[in-house]
């Protein structure tokens, strides 16, 4: 839904023009159309495997996840149904795939499974060499990557998905296959955790960026 | 009619989550010029805008792993797929002389004569099967469906595109077979005597495998070199790109092993190789004699260039080009520094520089560069 705020309507008009182009390629993919999931795989493979990336970094589990998925879409076009949420659809997809495959990876390897086919979830954020960051900038994602730490890897992966996806509470449940109420209590217990874990002299500068995390459409 | 700029009524979290602000904060520069300018025809809004910039910069998440090429081969791969399953009677045989640009595959083909770098480790013991020799001939004679033969006997390279789109290039003097269609099948199974580079259509669904002397190589889709002549005494496989598992040929080995043999097999990386010695069929994994840079993109002059640089940061920075690991002790070398140019040089020079400097000496082991120095001086 588009509001009438000028500001957000431009944005409004942004992002539902993505999700038309994105689900009218969909609808060629089911009518059998190969260009379309050339198109689908190109416009989802990173945010895809940039996901995948929590789980392990293995890049070439992640490509063969990532090929499979596409492929088994092909050959189930016929039972697919047309009106889907694409993103949290090809998310939750994904999601099982990989966890499945390095699930697997587990019980075959009996000696030394290499550890980076973690069976959680984790992101460490960074400021790249590449942008000009102050030392504010620095210090506060240091700080921020210590609590991250902290949190149990599902409350992890909910900010993931909700702040680096930015997937609504909705689109989160259907990815973890949870309820969308179990999503909304994930995060309060996070936030909670947050904030009994930061000193009172860094929580003034926490606040804003906790509240823009946490509270945007999810409560 | 006028438009207002909408930016102008923007809350800081409308900026914090505004995909094109976000975009320029990351980007930098030149895209984010147009804010600077931006700022100085509303001064009012600096606060907001340095305040979300912050925000933005200090929750991001590097995600830069995957190369623009490797996402376009992926999307490539997998169209051919799609493609090779719908013509089902298509043949995609085509054989072409190569051009004097592939003089370099003669020339790393030649080094792969000079004696395995480094340490030795032997990594799997077999016992070997006396009752079948995995010779080119035995093996594709226990081949069900048809098979189509290459030979090179040419003094130059050959290229040779397998059914499934499969880039392969033969040495001189080498054969390859491999069935004519690959659709029906549930590998990609390719024999090989002599030697042939690789370079797989990915197909995650179906396995390729090159069978070569008693050693089976088994990818995905990546890019390798196999090496098998008949008069070596070794088989000897090299990775350039992706992942890759190496196997003992179950028929070459006896019972009591053949049952862990999947499982044993070892997988390469990207500058590792692993030599097969025929006559036990022991399986040693060391590094290619020629490291390559992986990421071609690499600005060797500035990133080789060290200037009191921590000894981890430049064991880091190895590894990240090479893609390998290298082990060493990092609390005893805590304090140490470089200064050094490493630039034009190869890894195996690169290391023996930083060796010197720390007074130790390294080793190839497992596939792995093993760092022995006892620490440096402290200023």
């Amino acid at each position: 839904m588009c509001s009438i705020l000028e500001a957000e309507l431009l944005q409004c008009i942004y992002v539902s023009f993505n999700l038309e182009n994105d689900n009218s390629t969909w609808q060629d993919l089911l009518k059998g159309d190969k260009n379309a999931l050339a198109k689908l795989m190109q416009s989802f493979f990173r945010p895809l495997a940039n996901y995948g990336l929590r789980f392990t970094s293995d890049k070439e589990l992640i490509k063969d996840s990532v090929q499979e998925l596409f492929i088994v879409l092909w050959e189930r076009r016929n039972q697919l149904a047309t009106s889907v949420n694409l993103k949290s659809y090809l998310f939750t997809s994904f999601r099982r795939l990989l966890l499945r495959k390095i699930k697997k990876l587990h019980k075959t390897s009996t000696i030394n499974l290499d550890p980076i086919y973690m069976e959680s979830f984790s992101f460490v954020l960074g400021i790249d060499n590449k942008m000009i960051a102050s030392e504010q900038a620095k210090i506060l994602s240091k700080h921020f990557n210590e609590l991250i730490a902290k949190l149990p890897a599902r409350q992890k992966e909910v900010v993931y998905l909700k702040f680096f996806e930015t997937l609504s509470r909705e689109e989160i449940a259907n990815v973890l296959e949870i309820a969308p109420q179990t999503v909304s209590n994930i995060l309060q217990i996070a936030l909670v955790k947050l904030k009994s874990a930061t000193p009172e002299s860094v929580w003034k500068l926490y606040k804003i960026l906790l509240v823009l995390l946490f509270v945007k459409n999810i409560f | 009619m006028i438009i207002q700029d909408p930016y102008l009524h923007y809350s800081l979290e409308d900026f914090f989550w505004d995909e094109r602000f976000r975009t320029d904060v990351m980007n930098g520069g030149k895209d984010f010029a147009y804010w600077e300018q931006w700022v100085k025809q509303y001064p009012d809004k600096e606060p907001i805008i340095e305040k979300a910039k912050l925000l933005i910069l200090s929750v991001y998440i590097d995600n830069d792993i995957f190369h623009e090429d490797e996402v376009q081969e992926l999307v490539r791969d997998t169209q051919r797929i799609l493609e090779l399953d719908n013509i089902e009677d298509s043949i995609f045989i085509e054989s072409t002389p190569v051009k004097s640009s592939f003089k370099y595959l003669i020339i790393a083909a030649s080094i792969l004569l000079m004696a395995v770098m480094g340490g030795v480790w032997v990594e799997q013991k077999n016992s070997v099967n006396l009752s079948f020799q995995p010779t080119y001939e035995n093996l594709i004679k226990e081949v069900p469906h048809r098979l189509i033969e290459k030979v090179n006997q040419t003094n130059a390279p050959l290229i040779i595109t397998l059914p499934d789109g499969t880039r392969t290039t033969l040495s001189t003097k080498s054969k390859i077979s491999y069935a004519e269609k690959f659709i029906n099948l549930e590998k990609r199974e390719v024999f090989l005597v002599g030697e042939a580079f690789f370079e797989v259509v990915r197909n995650t669904q179906k396995p390729f495998l090159v069978y070569a002397d008693g050693l089976v190589t088994k990818v995905l889709g990546t890019k390798f070199r196999v090496r098998s002549y008949a008069m070596d005494k070794e088989v000897v496989v090299e990775v350039a790109s992706g992942r890759v598992s190496v196997f003992t040929n179950p028929k070459f080995v006896t019972t009591e092993k053949k049952v862990s043999n999947e499982l044993s097999s070892i997988v390469l990386i990207p500058n590792q190789k692993v030599s097969f010695l025929k006559s036990d069929a022991s399986l040693v994994k060391t590094l290619v004699n020629e490291p390559i840079l992986l990421k071609p993109e690499t600005d060797a002059k500035k990133l080789f260039n060290f200037d009191e640089a921590p000894i981890n940061k430049v064991f880091a920075i190895l590894k990240d080009v090479y893609g390998i690991d290298i082990v060493f002790d990092e609390e005893l070398l805590a304090g140490c520094t470089l200064n050094a140019n490493l630039e034009g040089y190869s890894l195996y020079e690169q290391l023996n520089i930083i060796c010197k400097a720390l007074n130790g000496y390294y080793e190839v082991l497992d596939g792995r560069v093993i760092i022995n120095a006892k620490g440096c001086f402290k200023k």
